[in-house]
């Protein structure tokens, strides 16, 4: 015997049916604005997701760039203080026969440069034509 | 016969003892794996998906006092293989066969560091055999082919190793210290090495500065994808690695330079046991350069021999011989014991003190104390000694910071041996201020001339001018400690270094020391080398001390040759090689001759 709990399908109030076709139609409409609205929104979260691995990728990899310009850099600046180094420099004016002495302290002059700010003025009037107000000094001075 | 309710409570019943239970199981288990375990479910839970990456900053860099890099930190790869990853013998074969041809290392070696599996060996490096006899095999996962690749070899065996699928090869990112400059300034640059993943400083500023250089490691934790890569939205902590604090030294590199130069020409010329030399500026006591041969190259440890390893300017002390009388006599005429031109009877040559003779290198009658110090006269300094007495020697010597350390950050630092005067003998007094029977180094000799050239004023040595914080830029500066008077009467220094410039004159024991155009102060010495169990043997330290220009010095320098061929004394051995870096250094300096002392041809 087959018992079986809850109501009887025949026995349940029927509903009334939904008015009319344009009613419907409307209902279907939201229903589908909203399924949309739903898709585009994932649509979007997908897109947007995509695009923040995307953009992770490219800084890893300028990341990794920077990273490897910098060591690059770091190796250049050891190799120039080796070409810097002065028995380097030695062998290099010898081979190319360069000729080079040191100057002579007599030779040597010290040169004082003056910023502008700090320059004496020169009035307009004895300014020769086309300079500035105040100009740079240069001070020869012997050590 | 049940009825169709009371059965279907039956089974309902049923299922609920079954079920009840069962549920009541789940849900106290539930509670001990969300509450009761939470924290370490969790954790096992994040450690599947997080990773830490341990990062090390770099290691202080040293500069001389302009920036040039004397010690820096060149990048590297670390070559690394994982055998069990080598797909046969032949790719194995292939590998070796390329890495020892780029890495230059023997092929035999490297097939045999690619082996899957090697022996397991005790404590002896026998084999462990296993129960069957067998010899015990132990699986190789990380091997370590090369250290120190530079990198665009590197770069060029990683190209290798993709072309060719070597999957097993692996290439780790690090720094090697590296010295640019070479042998310059070796001894006291010092160097590194590794033990293991540390940085193991074992001499000169690389030790003494160690704390501050050493660099800090940092350590990121984060969560990461199956690839292992980082989530951009995980979880992401991290400790930012430190860099070490840069030193910035007092030294100038072209000086430096010009001084290493020098010392070869001499080293070869004179084939010494050793040559070495110091120029310091007197004002402020900064060593501007250091050099010593023999030397060695920090890139190139390999062949270091223990001559040349030891840093003899602050390690050795040596009988300075009459390179210290100035100070003996300068004491005296401070006190007014003597003056200038007070006269001693230097005895022809030799005298006879307590039944022991003192001999002078030449025979000398009656002199002034001027010539005294021209002629460096034994007799004549040890009569001089007599009188001023034998406190007031101790006391002068020590003022002059003989017997005391220096300050120069190097170790470990020879304070010298100068006994105080209740453990003086009768000789003592006559011997000592000749510098015989005590010790001296080199440094602490550079300082005590450092005070004659700066008008008296003894400053303390400087060798390092500032620490810098790279990443901050802040700047530490080692101040200049305010120098120590010397003499109570200002007029005894002025009279002392006219002394010394005589020295370099006509009729002096340094002429070969002067130089065209200036005003040279200095003392030549020679002593004898003493050994113990031999006494005084026939080898010599030939010394030259002095500064240029007299009046207003740019430096003072010391020359020593320890065991010179082919001569002896300070003023043949020594003096010239003195002579031939300050005309240099003084051509670096811009420092202008006096246009009255230059010969007439030279003068414009």
């Amino acid at each position: 015997m087959n018992i079986q709990s809850g109501k009887v399908r025949g026995s349940a109030p029927r509903r009334k049916q939904g008015g009319s076709f344009g009613s419907r139609l409307a209902a279907a409409f939201r229903i589908a604005m909203i399924l949309a609205l739903a898709g585009g929104l994932a649509n979007a979260y997908i897109f947007l997701n995509q695009k923040i691995a995307e953009t992770e990728r490219e800084i890893r990899t300028t990341r990794s760039d920077i990273h490897n310009t910098d060591r690059e850099i770091d190796n250049l600046r050891i190799r120039r203080e080796q070409f810097c180094a002065w028995p380097h420099i030695r062998q290099a004016i010898a081979r190319f026969d360069l000729k080079l002495q040191p100057a002579d302290p007599r030779q040597v002059r010290k040169l004082v440069i003056i910023p502008p700010a700090l320059a004496p003025r020169v009035s307009v009037a004895s300014r020769p034509p086309g300079t500035s107000g105040a100009t740079s000094v240069t001070r020869w001075s012997q050590r | 016969m049940l009825s169709s309710n009371e059965s279907i409570k039956l089974r309902m019943r049923l299922m609920a003892v079954v079920l009840l239970p069962v549920a009541v199981l789940l849900g106290i288990r539930l509670y001990f794996v969300q509450v009761v375990d939470h924290d370490e479910m969790y954790e096992k839970a994040r450690r599947q998906y997080t990773s830490v990456r341990v990062t090390k900053g770099k290691r202080g860099e040293i500069f001389d006092v302009s920036g040039n890099l004397l010690v820096g930190n060149a990048p590297c790869e670390i070559i690394s293989a994982d055998p069990s990853l080598i797909k046969s013998s032949q790719q194995r074969r292939a590998m070796a066969w390329i890495l020892a041809r780029k890495l230059e290392m023997d092929e035999e070696d490297v097939f045999a560091r690619l082996a899957p599996e090697r022996p397991v060996r005790d404590k002896d490096g026998n084999p462990v055999r296993n129960p069957d006899g067998s010899v015990k095999m132990r699986k190789m996962r990380d091997v370590t082919i090369a250290r120190n690749v530079p990198i665009e070899l590197a770069a060029e065996l990683k190209n290798i190793a993709r072309v060719n699928r070597f999957r097993a090869l692996f290439f780790r990112e690090g720094y090697m210290r590296t010295y640019p400059k070479g042998r310059l300034l070796a001894n006291v640059l010092g160097f590194t090495s590794v033990d293991g993943a540390n940085v193991v400083a074992v001499l000169g500023v690389e030790k003494f500065f160690d704390r501050q250089m050493a660099s800090g490691a940092g350590r990121e934790r984060y969560e990461r994808d199956r690839t292992g890569r980082p989530l951009s939205y995980g979880l992401r902590e991290s400790v930012q690695s430190r860099d070490g604090a840069n030193v910035y030294l007092t030294i100038d590199e072209p000086l430096q330079a010009i001084m290493e130069e020098e010392l070869d020409a001499a080293y070869e010329k004179w084939q010494p046991k050793a040559i070495y030399a110091i120029l310091a500026d007197p004002k402020t006591g900064n060593v501007l350069a250091i050099a010593q041969r023999p030397t060695f190259n920090p890139n190139d440890r390999r062949k270091i021999s223990p001559e040349a390893w030891r840093t003899r300017i602050i390690e050795d002390g040596l009988e300075p011989g009459s390179i210290l009388k100035p100070f003996t006599v300068g004491g005296a005429l401070d006190l007014g014991i003597i003056r200038a031109d007070s006269k001693f009877d230097c005895e022809n040559g030799v005298w006879m003190y307590l039944g022991k003779p003192l001999r002078d290198s030449h025979p000398y009658g009656i002199m002034t104390v001027a010539d005294i110090i021209k002629t460096s006269s034994n007799i004549g300094t040890a009569k001089i000694a007599l009188e001023f007495g034998a406190d007031n020697v101790y006391n002068t010597l020590r003022k002059f910071g003989f017997g005391q350390p220096t300050g120069l950050p190097l170790k470990p630092e020879a304070l010298g041996i100068m006994p105080p005067v209740k453990r003086w003998d009768g000789l003592s007094i006559t011997r000592f201020p000749i510098g015989y029977a005590i010790l001296v180094s080199p440094v602490q000799m550079v300082r005590a001339y450092c005070a004659l050239a700066n008008h008296g004023w003894l400053p303390k040595m400087r060798l390092v001018d500032r620490l810098e914080d790279p990443e901050t830029g802040t700047v530490h500066p080692i101040p200049v400690e305010p120098p120590v008077q010397m003499f109570r009467n200002p007029e005894t220094c002025r009279t002392l270094v006219d002394m010394m410039i005589s020295v370099t004159g006509e009729g002096g024991t340094a002429r070969r020391a002067a130089i065209p155009g200036y005003r040279v102060a200095g003392k030549t010495g020679t002593s004898r080398k003493y050994v113990k169990g031999h006494g005084y043997l026939t080898k010599y330290f030939a010394s030259f001390v002095g500064f240029v220009p007299a009046d207003d010095p740019a430096f003072v320098m010391l020359v020593t040759v320890d065991e010179p061929k082919g001569g002896s004394y300070g003023g043949t051995v020594a003096a010239p090689v003195f002579r031939a870096i300050a005309e240099r250094a003084l051509k670096h300096l811009h420092i202008r001759p006096d246009p009255t002392l230059l010969p007439p041809e030279k003068k414009r």
